[in-house]
Formats: structure tokens, sequence, C-alpha cells
């Protein structure tokens, strides 16, 4: 037997033994029997919820929710029929959703309030969310939400798409609980980026009023109440927990903090 | 395409000629009272007849999802078999090189069949069905007339095309230029001739198929960036996949021979086996860096010329907006790729030596069959699949995990074990460059995690346990381990 490689056998046999038996633990939240695949993670005061973009799973987070759990409870989670949780009834709207988060952190003994962190198409979700749930919310973070004006031609197929129209209905009719801190990120994108070609540059350029479109209609949102903050960043493109997560955890940060003293008040 | 593959090897309609690679036209056949014309085309036609009848049996799904009309591929199938044979017969001096010559033809009528359907549609007179099919038709015919040709003069005891085709190679191996300086050492003069025999072929190939495949492809579908991209993984796919049939046989004593004994000059060197087994590593090395350098010329020549670089540029803006907008981190993730790559095309050249160099047959074929095996099992069961099937549930992740583990303990103490006859010399050396291999592995494995972990529901912590166990199983350590044992024992075998 070789010492020297022997000795390397021994510390890579230790390092594969301890690999095999890493694994995460995900809860199971049930919903009308319907299991709900949810990563619950930190400690403390606040309870931090994060509501995904379309069709993403959890894992969208995952830049994110580790940064956030040293501060705060966290749970992110798959909506039904997305990622690893059960298909859900239909219509996949935004009421039905929202029920459904709220049953789900009820059963896994989550308990209200919620500091609610919603990204893209998950916006919408969470303002029906508090909407529905005044009492239960403690603070919002809009994400570059979908916003209101938002249409989608191809919905078919998609329950989520095929309700959108009625999801934003209910997002505009919902309410936001009456002084509570609601942060909203709008990503506006880098004008210059490297390694575009010709093509990409003027499908950028082609995008750009329509990013234009979505920052008035934050600032039209955000007028319509008291408490909301708008947090714009052109070091990020759509996918801000990804791209500029250090943004996304500072903020919710803020907010926890704001609402914690709010709390204490 | 097992039926196929299956279908081919019964119809190779050949037999042993001695040493010389996968058999020659039977010689016995010449005593019987028929023609030259009869004895070449009646194995053609039962040929031909069986591959079109098996094309009738599989035309249905076949031809489901595909462009291409019944008669087209028939005419493609039937030309298929005349080359087949006509190459099998004509070049049997090329010997096992014939069946890299083989793989290339066989690229070259599917790249036929699917010329059609590259856009523009419809496409230019030259691309039409009927005018490809004229082409090849006409191809077969000139074959078939070659390998009768070839058959009859066979038949007449040899001629002098046979001795023109030699004075040439001779003219062209006394016009190239040869080396005039001395060797410095054994060492150097062996490096030499295993560079010769059998570190140029892997390079020879990847050019190969870049210049007879991808080049012209390449320029076909230069309006599509899709297609640039998908063709650009393929060249950056070429040298790792053209490694494992290379491998194969790289790790025999003599690359172009079937024979697993070391020829006597080897076995006479004064070199040991340690030495003997290092040079082939190097070797090995040398041909790796050198493909991966004709893949990258061929991509910067292409690429900055006449390649669609929409959907690059946008994997690379997806890349420098995930990595923190960082330039640095995306050039460093194509280094890493780059380096990644040579590392396994070299693995694949080396990690059969072990079975190759000791001379046991049966070994050599099990280690053989084991990846053919592998990989037909993989055309079967439709391996794009497994990793889906590993991801819908995450609890299927964890006996890979423990396996892979396993593994991991098995190989390192094995290697342990295997090593304790190498001189420590040798052993520092390898460890260097196992350190390298895994370390790149490592971080190419990390960087693909990085980014998977965000868009896959899956349990992360066991995905990363398997990313850094692949890394440490991907670089051989034991196999490499126990070559120099192996070839000992060849060497000095009565």
């Amino acid at each position: 037997m070789k010492r020297s490689l022997a000795v390397i056998a021994a510390l890579l046999s230790v390092l594969a033994l301890y690999l095999s038996t890493r694994t995460q633990a995900f809860t199971g939240g049930i919903v009308d029997g319907r299991n709900i695949r949810m990563l619950i993670a930190g400690g403390g005061d606040a309870t931090v919820v994060f509501e995904n973009g379309a069709g993403a799973p959890l894992e969208m987070w995952g830049k994110v929710q580790p940064d956030v759990s040293r501060f705060a409870r966290t749970v992110s989670y798959d909506r039904a029929g997305t990622g690893l949780s059960d298909k859900g009834p239909l219509p996949r709207d935004g009421r039905r959703i929202a029920a459904e988060l709220r049953l789900a952190l009820l059963s896994a003994a989550v308990a209200p309030p919620y500091i609610l962190v919603g990204a893209s198409f998950g916006g919408p979700y969470i303002r029906v969310f508090a909407g529905m749930y005044p009492d239960d919310v403690a603070g919002m973070v809009l994400v570059d939400p979908t916003a209101d004006n938002q249409r989608f031609d191809d919905a078919a197929g998609v329950p989520a798409l095929e309700s959108w129209p009625d999801t934003l209905d209910q997002s505009r009719a919902s309410r936001v609980p009456s002084g509570i801190p609601v942060f909203l990120i709008d990503a506006v994108s880098p004008l210059e980026v490297p390694f575009a070609t010709a093509a990409i540059r003027t499908l950028r350029m082609k995008n750009r009023p329509e990013i234009e479109a979505d920052s008035l209609e934050y600032q039209r949102w955000l007028s319509t109440f008291s408490g909301g903050r708008l947090v714009v960043t052109n070091h990020s493109g759509h996918n801000v927990p990804i791209e500029q997560p250090e943004l996304v955890v500072a903020t919710i940060r803020q907010v926890v903090d704001e609402a914690t003293r709010r709390s204490h008040r | 395409m097992v039926a196929f593959l299956l279908l081919v090897a019964v119809f190779n309609y050949t037999e042993s000629g001695g040493v010389r690679g996968v058999g020659q036209f039977p010689r016995r056949l010449f005593t019987l009272p028929v023609t030259s014309l009869h004895l070449v085309a009646v194995p053609m036609l039962a040929g031909i007849t069986s591959i079109e009848l098996l094309y009738l049996l599989w035309m249905e799904p076949l031809s489901r999802d595909g462009s291409a009309r019944a008669p087209f591929v028939a005419i493609l199938l039937a030309a298929f078999v005349v080359f087949y044979l006509c190459a099998l017969w004509t070049l049997e001096r090329a010997g096992s090189l014939r069946l890299v010559m083989l793989g290339v033809i066989a690229i070259a009528v599917f790249a036929i069949g699917i010329l059609p359907s590259f856009p523009p549609n419809p496409p230019p007179w030259w691309r039409l069905e009927i005018a490809l099919a004229g082409l090849v038709a006409g191809l077969a015919v000139i074959a078939f007339l070659l390998a009768w040709r070839h058959v009859a003069r066979l038949r007449d005891g040899g001629g002098r095309s046979a001795h023109r085709a030699g004075s040439l190679f001779n003219w062209i191996a006394e016009a190239t230029p040869t080396r005039r300086t001395a060797f410095a050492n054994p060492a150097a003069a062996h490096f030499w001739f295993e560079w010769r025999s059998s570190g140029m072929v892997l390079p020879a190939l990847v050019g190969g198929v870049l210049l007879v495949v991808v080049i012209p492809m390449s320029w076909l579908m230069r309006s599509n960036a899709g297609d640039t991209f998908r063709l650009l993984l393929a060249a950056l796919a070429a040298p790792v996949v053209l490694a494992v049939p290379v491998g194969i046989a790289f790790s025999k004593p003599t690359f172009w021979s079937e024979d697993l004994a070391v020829p006597a000059f080897v076995a006479a060197l004064p070199l040991s086996s340690e030495d003997l087994v290092a040079i082939k590593v190097r070797v090995a090395a040398m041909s790796a860096v050198l493909s991966w350098l004709v893949v990258l010329v061929h991509l910067t020549v292409w690429l900055s010329s006449w390649g669609n670089l929409d959907a690059l540029s946008l994997l690379a803006l997806q890349l420098w907006a995930f990595h923190g907008q960082s330039v640095a981190a995306v050039y460093g993730i194509a280094v890493l790729v780059a380096f990644a790559g040579m590392f396994l095309t070299w693995r694949f050249l080396v990690s059969r030596l072990w079975s190759g160099l000791s001379g046991r047959r049966p070994l050599f074929v099990a280690s053989v069959v084991a990846i053919v095996v592998l990989v037909i099992a993989g055309l079967v069961f439709d391996a794009d699949r497994l990793p889906r099937w590993l991801l819908d549930d995450p609890a299927r992740l964890a006996p890979v995990v423990w396996i892979a583990a396993i593994a991991v303990i098995a190989k390192y103490w094995i290697a342990a074990y295997a090593w304790r006859v190498v001189t420590p010399r040798y052993l520092r050396v390898y460890l260097l460059i196992w350190l390298a291999g895994t370390a790149s592995f490592l971080a190419f494995g990390i960087v693909v995690w990085g980014v998977v972990r965000i868009y896959l529901p899956v349990d992360v912590d066991r995905l990363r346990s398997l990313v850094i166990l692949v890394a440490l199983l991907a670089v051989p350590l034991a196999r490499v381990g126990l070559a120099p044992a192996s070839l000992t024992h060849n060497r000095h075998r009565s």
C-alpha cells in the first residue's frame, strides 16, 4: 500500500461518506390533501415568505434565501403545479393561489404575520394575498413584478396564464394593508451590455419602451397608498434574485427592520 | 439503430487475414467456379436487399419525424452498403484504420441525407433529393466497379496497381521531411515513435470531422443562430466523443494491430514499464491538447467570419448577468470549458491502458464491451431521459450519490494499492496531473451546479455532493497505477 495515497484515500473516503449523507430538508405543506413543497430555513421574529415567478421552482431564491435566513425565518415554496408540488384545481387565479399559500403556511405551522416577497408573476399574487388577508401581512417586497397592463397572447394550455386576466383584476382590486412598508424593485436593465451582437442590441432597444411603461405603471400604483417606495436598479434585468441578489436581500432587510419597529410601537 | 448496426456487422463479408485489422476479402472464394463479378455482386446485393427489408420494417417509425422521402433514404442505405463493402475490401492494407474511414463514410452519407432539409426552403437544385440521390447512386456504381476490379486483380495474384500504390506511398514517405538530429535518450525516441504511430490520429480525426462535416454545415446553416449554436456544441464535443474509440486502439501496445502482445522491439527497449506507460500518458496529453487547439482555431476562424453569434451572445449575456456582470467570469468559464474538455479527452485516451497493455484479450475485450454496452444502452433507453427521471423526484438522487460515494472510496483505495510498486517520481508527477484534472472538473462542476441549482427543482445539497463525487471519479488514478504492472506482465510473458 502506498502510504501517501492511503492518506489521500482515507481523507476522500471520509469526504465521500459525509457528502452521501448531506440532504436538504424540505417541508411538505398539505393543501386539501395535496402536497406542497416548502423550504423553511432560518429563525427570527419576522417571517419572510417568497412567491416565485411564472413556472419557477423555489430554487429561484437560492441566492437570496440563505442570506435572508440569517436575520429572519424564511419560507419558499412551489405553487401547486410547479416545481415538485402536486397539481392544484382550476382555475389558477390569484385568489386561489393566495388561499392555497395561506393553508400551506398554516399546515406547516408558520404563523402570521408575514413579509411577502414576490418576483415577476409573484408580485400580483402577493398583492392579492395582502388584499385577502390584510391582518396577516407585515410588509411586502415586489421584485420587478409583472405590471398591471401585461397581457399574454399565447396562454392556451398554461393554467396560470389562462387565469392571468382574472388575477390582474383581483390584483388591481386588492387594497394594500394600511401603514405596512412596501418596496418595489424596478429592474430597468443596463443600457450597454458586453457580448451583444447587433441583432441582440436591436432587440434590447425594442424592449425599452415596454420597460419604461412598466416603470410608469409601478409609480402610478405606489402613489395610490402611503408607505410605498420605489428602488430602481440598472444593474439587473428581470431576474433580479439571480442577477442582483444582494439588492433583494438588502431591501428585504429594510422591510423586516421597518416591520419590526412598527410591531414594537 | 441497434438493428442497423447489427446488420452492417453481419454483412461485413470479410475473413481474418492475420494481424491486420478487421479482415479482408475471403481468398478461399477465389477457387469457386464463378466470375469475379459474381463474387463481388452477390454479397453486395444480399447486403442491399437485407438493409432495404430492414428499412421497410422500420420505415413507419423512422419516417414519422423526418422530412426525407422513403426512396431517397432507401438509395442512401443501398449506397452505404456498397461504400462499406468497397472500403472493407479495397482498403485492406489500411487495417483497423478502415473502421475510422467507415465512420467518416457513415457520417458523410448521413450528412447528405439531411442536406435537403437545410434552409432555404425549397433548397437549390443541387440539394434536391433527386439530385443528391443521383450523385450518391453514381458514386455507388463507381465504388462497385472499383471493388470488382480490385477483387479481380487479387484473384489474378495482385497487379501493378498495388505495386504503384506502394511506390507512391514510398515516394511520399521519402519526400516528407524526416528527423535528422539524434534523440537525447531512448525515452525521447520512443515518445517520437508513439506520437507518429498513434498520437496524431485523434487531432487528424478531429480536423477531418470539422473539415468534412462541421465546416460545410456551418456554411449552409450560417443564417440560423440556433443551428450555429448546436454546431458549436458538436465541434466542442468532437474531440471527447472521438477519444472514446481512439482510446480503445490507443490503449493497446500497437495502435494499428489487433495483436495485444508487446512488439519485440518495444519489449527490448532500455526503458522500464513505468517509462513506457508515462510516454503513452504524455502522448495522450499532447494528442488531447492538439485536438483542442484544432477545435479552438476552427471556432476562432468560423465564429469571427461567417458564424451567427446571436445565440452565443445570449448565452454569454446570461452568464455575465448571472456572475455579477463580470466579463472576466465569462471568459473564465470559456477557458474552463476548454481545460475540462482537454482533460476529458485525455482521460478517455488513457483510462483503458491497464487492460490494453496487459496482453490479456478477455480483460481488454471486457473493458471495451463495457463501453459498447453503455453506448448501445444509452441509444436504446434514450439516455437523455435519465437526468429528467432523476430530477423528477429528489429521493431518486440518493442511491446515485451513494453509488458514486462507494465508487470514490473503491477507486482511491485501489489506487493506493496499485501505485505501491511504482517509483515515487512517477507518482509525484502523476498526482500533479490528477490534481490539475480534478480541480478543473471540480471548478467546471461548481460553475454548472451554480447555474442549474437556481433553475431545477432538486435537492441542491445532494446535487452538489454528486457534482463533487463525479469530479473525484473523472480523472483515472487507480487504472493508470495498474498499467505498468500490466505492461510488465505482457512484456515478459513467454
